[in-house]
């Protein structure tokens, strides 16, 4: 291996292990029952991302995000439809896709605490709590890191606001996202990100600043 | 409620059912590539739309098969829903797994090749077992051209039926089962099938009217949404119930003759433009043709008022015949079109239009569509003269795999695949070949064909006509052509007998009256060009003339009274040949005489020229012009 190669070294049984674990997920639970690992914290299985992640880097957060939960399969089917969500969180799902759909605000609630969408952004801020005041509306605060605020005060705002939104909009069937940050308990972001604005857009070419713009945000 | 379940089980299903109790080999034929709606309470949910592998899976072990076990040729034998199965297969009949499969060639007959592998599993006893051959059409190249090894692994599994053992199993005795999945039946040698006592065939056909309304129901509707529309939505629908029926009752009928496949892709693409229940129904023009706002809805009613003003200024003397289409046209813009039948995804409408020649026909079929479509190039014309041979279908429908001229697809499908919102004119289809007819039946019943390449092509957006010279001429007992109608007849008689002699024609002379059911009452009879039709015609051809040259020359012509009476008497005098006729002497005895003299005397622009006669008898003709000095000069 050349120094500098990103590639990290595996061994085999670890890679064997790995593989088991895709091939698992692959046929949808109906591998023989083996008794499942507790769910993890982090909400690797609740939301599978369209490609294996890097490490999320905050010039590129908003590139990547979850992928959406699929709430009418979810209630319309017991086992999991997309071949990529693990048997007992689709069951979760499923046991929850009533009353997700009908909007109960108790069910996001849960839903948000499970699945734990914005698990990979702590590292980014201080704090981030999230909460679902109404059935088309979720919202998030998140308080900011001095350090990363001082690289790049707008990019770093407007890079977490946009991911928060991506994330929220795919756990839950919502409208819109309001996003907050707060420095020093003062107010420095806001804005509220539609679906509507989001949609079939590609954000590997989006400005996440101008964006953030376009949904009225407010940099203190 | 018993009643109401068993309806909703599809006819193979129930046959399955019957005869996997009794008959050893079951073959599957047709739709076996497609996902099925299982019909039944059991280890997946009802109504869930799962692939064929998982559902006959799903049937057998709920129904006290200890093993059901899957075999390609590619891969060996499997169990991808329960691998414990596999483990126990290959205990049962001596083999080995590697890799999650038994790996067995289907060819020969050692120990160790699918067919005796099989063979094991069906004369045991110790546990009921199903073995499922996935895309047998594929284990050899052709069934007239087996070797013998492949002849013997056929026969090796037809001695496995004929004395599959019976087992004890906790829900009865249960038969050792083999079950193969075939695209075409006889992608198998037949003496496998034929005359073979225990086997059975069961055809798999695309979902009916009630299994595609199931498809509509409980949360398998809301499947077809994203969760935000849908929780969006639907306490609107809650409230309308009867609104949300009519949205499926017309998805259910839009989408006739879909597979379950196709039905779950458009399912998908609902959900991922984010679709509203209200415009569930654009998804199926989104699906077929890739646009999701169609040209017919957007079809101004204002414009169709004054439509029939609009083509008298292009048809003269055809008042029924005009109306007599745009009823056809009107009906289509409101909906109306196949609200007598099940199927919504026919044509929008069928015309046969007939009549002598010259009569306007073509010129109606392409100023319908500049109507519909904004321009006449929308009207695409098929001359079916060039169709005469018996092998035409395939130039129009595209040869099948392996012949010449594959890649290139059919004329028609590739024309409308290209433009689905258009008017086909086949003109003079009395000429086409009798096969045509046979694939013109299935575009005017099911509005959809399939062509060489097997992309389905949809006819649901266009207007169909046929033009046909029928019911002009007859012939008499000693097969002379003698003229049928003649101009002296009124319209109605010259209808009559026009009608009368189509009848005649697909009735008695081609013996096809299906096709005669399929055109209904949309038979319009063009009516001969008479001698008030023919002085608008003449008329409208010389003004055209006129202002062309002004627009494009600055040449301003004025003709006398007298010699445009002259003009009128020369040009209607024959009208046998209809507007054409008149089109002709118009070019003779105005355009061709006026140019020579526009030539002789150097005049290429900017002139006032009076024609004051025209002297037709002379050959070739010629006019009397004199130049006008412009005004000013």
């Amino acid at each position: 291996m050349t120094e500098g190669n990103n590639y990290t070294s595996m061994d085999q049984n670890e890679f064997m292990k790995r593989m088991k674990a895709i091939a698992s997920d692959l046929w949808g639970g109906l591998a023989p029952a083996e008794a499942e690992p507790p769910m993890p914290a982090a909400k690797k299985e609740s939301a599978p991302a369209a490609q294996e992640k890097q490490k999320p880097d905050i010039q590129s957060i908003w590139k990547t995000a979850d992928e959406t939960i699929d709430w009418t399969d979810a209630l319309a089917h017991g086992t999991p439809t997309d071949g990529l969500t693990g048997p007992r969180m689709w069951a979760f799902y499923h046991k929850h896709a009533q009353k997700v759909l009908e909007g109960d605000l108790a069910a996001y609630t849960e839903v948000l605490q499970k699945a734990n969408p914005l698990g990979e952004l702590t590292e980014y801020a201080e704090n981030i709590t999230m909460r679902a005041p109404s059935p088309d509306r979720l919202e998030s605060r998140f308080i900011c890191k001095k350090e990363q605020l001082e690289k790049n005060r707008k990019l770093y705002l407007a890079a977490m606001g946009l991911r928060i939104a991506r994330d929220l909009l795919a756990c839950l069937p919502v409208e819109e996202v309001a996003v907050t940050g707060e420095d020093g308990g003062e107010e420095v972001f806001a804005a509220t990100y539609t679906r509507q604005q989001l949609l079939h857009r590609n954000f590997v070419f989006t400005d996440p600043v101008e964006l953030a713009k376009e949904c009225g945000a407010a940099f203190n | 409620m018993n009643e109401k379940t068993e309806e909703l089980i599809p006819r193979w299903h129930r046959e399955l059912e019957l005869f996997s109790g009794i008959k050893p080999l079951l073959i599957l034929e047709g739709n076996v590539l497609d996902q099925y709606r299982y019909p039944l309470h059991g280890s997946v949910a009802q109504d869930e739309i799962i692939p064929l592998s998982r559902y006959l899976q799903t049937y057998f072990s709920d129904n006290g098969y200890d093993q059901v076990i899957f075999y390609s040729n590619l891969v060996g034998f499997m169990s991808p829903y329960d691998p414990s199965m596999l483990e126990r297969f290959a205990a049962m009949t001596g083999t080995e797994i590697k890799d999650g499969a038994i790996q067995a060639e289907f060819k020969g007959n050692g120990a160790g090749t699918a067919p005796n592998v099989i063979r094991r599993a069906m004369f045991q006893r110790k546990a009921a077992a199903v073995t499922v051959m996935e895309m047998a059409s594929h284990y050899i190249t052709t069934p007239e051209r087996m070797d013998q090894q492949d002849v013997n692994s056929f026969n090796i599994l037809m001695q496995s039926s004929l004395s599959a053992s019976w087992v004890r199993t906790t829900q009865g005795k249960k038969q050792n089962l083999l079950i193969l999945l075939v695209n075409k039946l006889n992608d198998l040698p037949a003496w496998f099938y034929l005359n073979n006592p225990v086997c059975k065939i069961l055809r798999l056909e695309a979902p009916d009217r009630e299994e595609r309304k199931r498809m509509m129901t409980g949360n398998n509707f809301a499947a077809f949404f994203s969760g935000t529309v849908y929780r969006r939505d639907l306490p609107y629908y809650t409230e309308h119930p009867d609104e949300l029926e009519r949205i499926k009752e017309r998805f259910v009928g839009l989408t006739e003759g879909m597979t379950f496949t196709e039905l779950d892709e458009m399912r998908l693409l609902c959900k991922k433009e984010e679709i509203p229940i209200r415009d569930l129904c654009t998804v199926v023009d989104l699906y077929k043709y890739g646009i999701k706002e169609n040209p017919w809805s957007r079809l101004n009613m204002q414009s169709l008022k004054t439509a029939k003003q609009d083509f008298e200024k292009r048809i003269k003397g055809q008042d029924t015949a005009l109306e007599r289409t745009l009823d056809v046209v009107k009906r289509a813009v409101t909906g109306m079109n196949g609200v007598n039948s099940s199927s919504t995804g026919k044509p929008k409408g069928v015309l046969f239009f007939a009549g002598p020649t010259g009569t306007g026909k073509t010129e109606t079929a392409k100023a319908l569509a500049e109507k519909l479509f904004g321009d006449e190039s929308n009207c695409i014309r098929f001359d079916m003269s060039e169709y005469g041979q018996s092998h035409s279908d395939q130039k129009l429908m595209g040869a099948p795999p392996g012949y010449v001229g594959y890649e290139a697809g059919g004329q028609l499908t590739n024309a409308v695949k290209k433009n689905p919102f258009c008017i086909l004119l086949f003109d003079e289809i009395e000429k086409a070949h009798s096969t045509i007819l046979d694939k013109f039946l299935q575009i005017l019943e099911d509005g959809r064909m399939t062509d060489g390449q097997g992309n389905t092509v949809y006819f649901s957006e266009t207007i169909i006509i046929f033009t046909s010279n029928l019911g002009i001429y007859v012939k008499d007992a000693f097969g002379n052509r003698e003229p049928n109608v003649t101009m002296d007849m009124p319209y109605p008689e010259v209808q009559t007998r026009v009608r009368s002699a189509i009848e005649d024609y697909f009735k008695l002379e081609l013996g096809r009256p299906e096709i005669l059911n399929r055109i209904g009452e949309n038979i319009v009879v063009f009516d001969y060009i008479r001698r008030e039709a023919a002085e608008l015609i003449l008329k409208s051809q010389v003004d055209k003339i006129i202002s062309r040259l002004r627009e494009q020359k600055n040449i301003r012509i004025r003709i006398e009274d007298f010699a445009y009476s002259s003009l009128q008497e020369a040009a209607v005098f024959d009208l046998s040949n209809g507007g054409r006729g008149i089109g002709n002497q118009v070019e003779s005895l105005l355009i061709n005489p006026l140019s020579r003299w526009l030539f002789d005397n150097e005049i290429s622009e900017n002139a006032n020229i009076v024609i004051e006669g025209f002297n037709t008898a002379a050959n070739p003709p010629s006019v009397i012009c004199r130049r006008e000095e412009e005004a000013g000069k």
